[in-house]
């Protein structure tokens, strides 16, 4: 007989309470509460609120933006290297799996890095530019721009996004796609009312990882973004760190993350709509 | 079968290899309109590539196939007029019953009300009138499967294939499934094609048998032909019981290791003759034999018998108090008819 | 095997498409990898001569040492940990009915899709000001802990997923308790799997920039290392530590899956 739960659970939930659950918790507490010269102390005051909204409302909005396109390029990016890998590639598949994953536990601040490297001034992509004579002065909006901050993301976020959406497409059985392609369905037919139905999970799971972590960055748009790149996050670790003023770190934070929240629920519901069956369903 | 014109489906010097192996040796099927024909065979011998191949799924190596008249050979499963219920079904789990059935048409993009009356139709047909906003997840196996034979059948294709249509079901299940089948194509009069390995499923449904061996289409025909004159050692062992037993022929007398002899027309050689089970019986100017084994199978009893050439013949006796007559180690004379025997040349 | 042949265009543009993914995902990092050997400072051509020389003057820098010991310590203790609280969490999601596991699995797993920044601070904030405690290398690896069992989890599950149950019976049928059975059927077979997992925590921790920082209190990982190195970008020393970063973290990854034969 199953229960609910079990005593080997303790250990890694007790790691999740006491280093996570809890410091949460707190910070949000700490949201409320106010700074008096530079000491920390409870209160109960939408201060640091009304920071994030007045002051940060603007960024909010352009970080989400920043957040929206990264998630969108991954899950698509992520769909058509999975779908490739999974049904296009025959025995390299496995191969190109190992390829990704091997990535993706490997080098966050070098990959940062070296996109700073490859779009600067002096960097390989504008030498690149150069001696292939398309342009004689470096181009100064590849670096320390919303751009460059995405394309270094979804170069992180990447694989993240490929391995929930391969692991949904290796769930899909084939009989379903060649059932389909029987009953008369086109290789663009199988896509959307096969394949992509079956694997909605897998693609919803890629978007909000990539989504939520891009939004929450802030290690890429300090080294990539300037000012027209920047993101809350970095405004986090300001008001943290720099300010000591952890009532409205803590408020940005999670202000960012509602947001968040907020947005993913309207796309979830979006393309639940947009899924729905087609014609051909009597009530 | 004779085809009465020409064959609904006529398979053409058909093939298939896979680099260096032969999955289907080059063969000929001419299937009529309205047949229910069975591909039989043991796994690995080609049945399945064959299906494949008529379905569209595999390109066939050389040969054509002709639907109706129409060279289908190179056209995708998207464009034949054919349709296949899968052995693993295939439905589609984010769609309803209902939706599932309607698929096909759904692409065709007709108009919702008649995707509406030909799914009710279709679900009236497999006996599941009230399924239809079910979802798949909730469905039996024997359910499944007349979702998925639904699904096909509303295509109103020219032939429907069936890969393995009563394997996944357990015994009630298939014989009930088999009754529902034969109606089915009964009342529609369509021309369905399937593969089985189960000899007792080819012969409860089909009108036409064709076993298939290592690729090779052995024998075409009624299943009264099929088991009762067998062509090749490979049908006589297949199909059904039966003794296998050795002689020789020469000069049109055949003359067995056990002692009989007699008139034979046909190839001087070694020989087999087969001889069913329940054509044996006790017989006073027969073959000495010994009963080594006695097995009750509730509708015959099946007797092993020791031959004085050492070989087994088996018996089987529908008599009430067979068993008695039958014991271990009871000596008895026992013999055939000789229209009931079938010659068979060694290759 | 079923499928038709395929136009030989369709394949190649598959091909490419395949081709240009693998190159931008992993081209940069094999960028910086090249200069690393590169004599000349920046990333670009020329390159330089081919040197080792940032490599040389790596092995002399102290605070590179001190960065490379305390890396490895923590990445060791989070190992060793993770794979504990992990496998152990992973036996009792299998005891646990379908909906409760969900659950349970979500929740270990929420850590790792909110901003590491957003724990980071909440960690700081506890240690801090919550329990007046100091931050030091413990914290960091609580820390790696908490956002390296949810793998773990997932790497043991799908190998208890396959486990046969009827070993273990079959074992105290013929005598073993329940820890017996344990140690002598079920751990040996799940080995390679708790293998991987502690190479797979290993190079989270290795990795992990964000939650270090917060939490380190003083002293550097290698990945702070580096980031020190960043902010004053002229110090060309960077490829060569990142490329021993990046060394450690893919080679630790790569061991993990050849011992797991991971297959998606």
């Amino acid at each position: 007989m199953k229960h609910h739960f079990n005593l080997f659970l303790v250990p890694a939930l007790a790691v999740l309470m006491g280093v996570f659950a809890i410091p949460v918790v707190l910070l949000f507490a700490v949201s409320f509460w106010s700074v008096k010269n530079f000491k920390l102390q409870p209160d109960f005051t939408f201060a640091a609120w009304q920071r994030f909204i007045g002051v940060y409302g603007d960024l909010t909005l352009y970080t989400l933006m920043i957040g929206l396109a990264t998630g969108l390029l991954c899950t698509v990016l992520g769909f058509v290297f999975a779908y490739a890998a999974r049904f296009k590639a025959g025995r390299f598949g496995d191969l190109l799996l190992v390829a990704t994953l091997i990535t993706l536990f490997g080098g966050y601040l070098v990959k940062i890095y070296a996109w700073k490297s490859i779009l600067g001034a002096d960097g390989l992509m504008n030498q690149a530019l150069m001696a292939l004579g398309v342009t004689d002065q470096p181009l100064a909006f590849l670096i320390y721009s919303r751009g460059a901050v995405i394309v270094a993301l979804v170069h992180f976020l990447l694989p993240f996004a490929i391995l929930p959406i391969y692991a949904s497409l290796r769930n899909v059985s084939e009989t379903t796609i060649e059932a389909a392609r029987d009953l008369g369905a086109s290789g663009a037919q199988v896509l959307t009312r096969v394949i992509i139905p079956q694997s909605l999970s897998g693609l919803f799971s890629a978007f909000a990882f990539s989504f939520l972590l891009a939004a929450g960055d802030y290690v890429t748009p300090m080294l990539l973004g300037g000012t027209s790149g920047s993101m809350l996050g970095q405004f986090v670790l300001l008001e943290f760190s720099t300010n000591f003023n952890w009532p409205a770190g803590s408020a940005l934070s999670f202000g960012l993350l509602f947001a968040c929240l907020i947005l993913m629920a309207l796309i979830a519901g979006l393309s639940a709509w947009i899924m729905r069956p087609p014609r051909g369903a009597p009530s | 079968m004779i085809a009465s014109s020409s064959p609904l489906l006529r398979l053409s010097g058909l093939s298939k290899s896979f680099g260096p192996v032969i999955a289907v040796e080059k063969l000929d099927l001419d299937v009529a309109a309205g047949d229910f024909c069975a591909i039989l065979g043991p796994s690995g011998c080609g049945k399945s590539t064959l299906l494949r191949m008529i379905a569209g799924f595999i390109e066939p190596s050389t040969g054509s196939i002709a639907i109706d008249g129409l060279d289908v050979t190179r056209l995708g499963p998207e464009k034949r007029p054919t349709n296949m219920v899968f052995q693993s079904y295939g439905l589609f789990p984010h769609l309803t019953v209902a939706q599932n059935i309607g698929f096909g048409l759904a692409l065709g993009k007709r108009p919702r009300e008649e995707i509406a009356q030909r799914v009710d139709e279709a679900l009236r047909l497999v006996r599941l009138d009230t399924f239809g906003d079910r979802t798949i997840d909730r469905l039996s196996g024997g359910q499944q499967q007349r979702v998925a034979l639904a699904r096909a059948l509303i295509m109103r294709p020219k032939v429907l294939l069936l890969d393995e249509p009563l394997a996944a079901l357990d015994l009630k299940l298939r014989h009930q499934m088999q009754e529902e089948l034969r109606r089915i194509h009964r009342e529609i009069g369509g021309t369905f094609i399937f593969v089985t390995h189960d000899q007792s499923e080819a012969f409860g449904l089909a009108n036409l048998v064709a076993v298939m061996n290592q690729g090779r289409i052995e024998q075409i025909g009624s299943p009264a032909e099929i088991y009762l004159h067998p062509k090749t050692l490979f049908v006589a062992d297949f199909v059904g019981e039966t003794t296998l037993l050795d002689g020789e022929r020469r000069n049109g007398r055949v003359r067995l290791k056990a002692g009989i002899e007699f008139d034979d027309k046909g190839r001087d050689g070694a020989v087999r003759v087969v001889v069913r089970p329940e054509r044996v019986a006790i017989r006073p100017d027969g073959l000495a034999a010994v009963v080594t084994d006695a097995v009750f199978f509730g509708s015959s009893l099946k007797v092993s018998l020791r031959l004085p050439s050492d070989e087994t013949l088996i018996l089987r006796s529908s008599a009430p108090d067979a068993a008695e007559d039958y014991k271990t180690g009871t000596r008895l004379t026992v013999g055939w008819d000789a229209h009931d025997q079938q010659v068979i040349n060694l290759p | 095997m079923d499928h038709e042949a395929a136009p030989w265009s369709a394949v190649m543009i598959w091909r490419i498409i395949l081709a240009a993914f693998l190159l931008f995902m992993l081209g940069p990092i094999l960028l910086v990898v090249l200069f690393s050997f590169g004599s000349n400072a920046l990333i670009g051509f020329p390159m330089g001569d081919l040197t080792l020389g940032w490599y040389e003057r790596l092995a002399a820098d102290t605070g590179f040492h001190s960065a490379f010991w305390t890396s490895l310590i923590v990445a060791l203790a989070t190992a060793i940990l993770a794979t504990l609280t992990g496998t152990l969490a992973a036996m009792g999601l299998m005891k646990v009915t379908p909906a409760a596991a969900r659950g349970i699995l979500s929740a270990l797993s929420l850590p790792v899709l909110l901003p590491p920044l957003v724990v980071a601070i909440a960690i700081v904030v506890l240690i801090v000001r919550g329990l007046g405690l100091r931050l030091g290398l413990p914290v960091v690896v609580l820390g790696h802990i908490l956002v390296a069992q949810p793998f773990v989890i997932l790497i043991v599950m799908a190998r208890l997923q396959r486990f046969d149950q009827s070993a273990v019976d079959a074992a105290r049928d013929l005598g073993a308790t329940r820890l017996e059975a344990f140690r002598l059927v079920t751990l040996p077979q799940i080995a390679s799997a708790l293998v991987g997992a502690a190479l797979v925590s290993a190079a989270i921790s290795l990795d992990d920039f964000i939650i270090a920082s917060f939490t380190i209190g003083g002293g550097n990982t290698i990945s702070t290392f580096v980031w020190g190195k960043m902010r004053t970008t002229l110090d060309p020393s960077i490829n060569a530590i990142a490329t021993i970063l990046l060394v450690l973290t893919v080679g630790l990854s790569a061991l993990a899956l050849r011992v797991t034969r991971y297959k998606g």
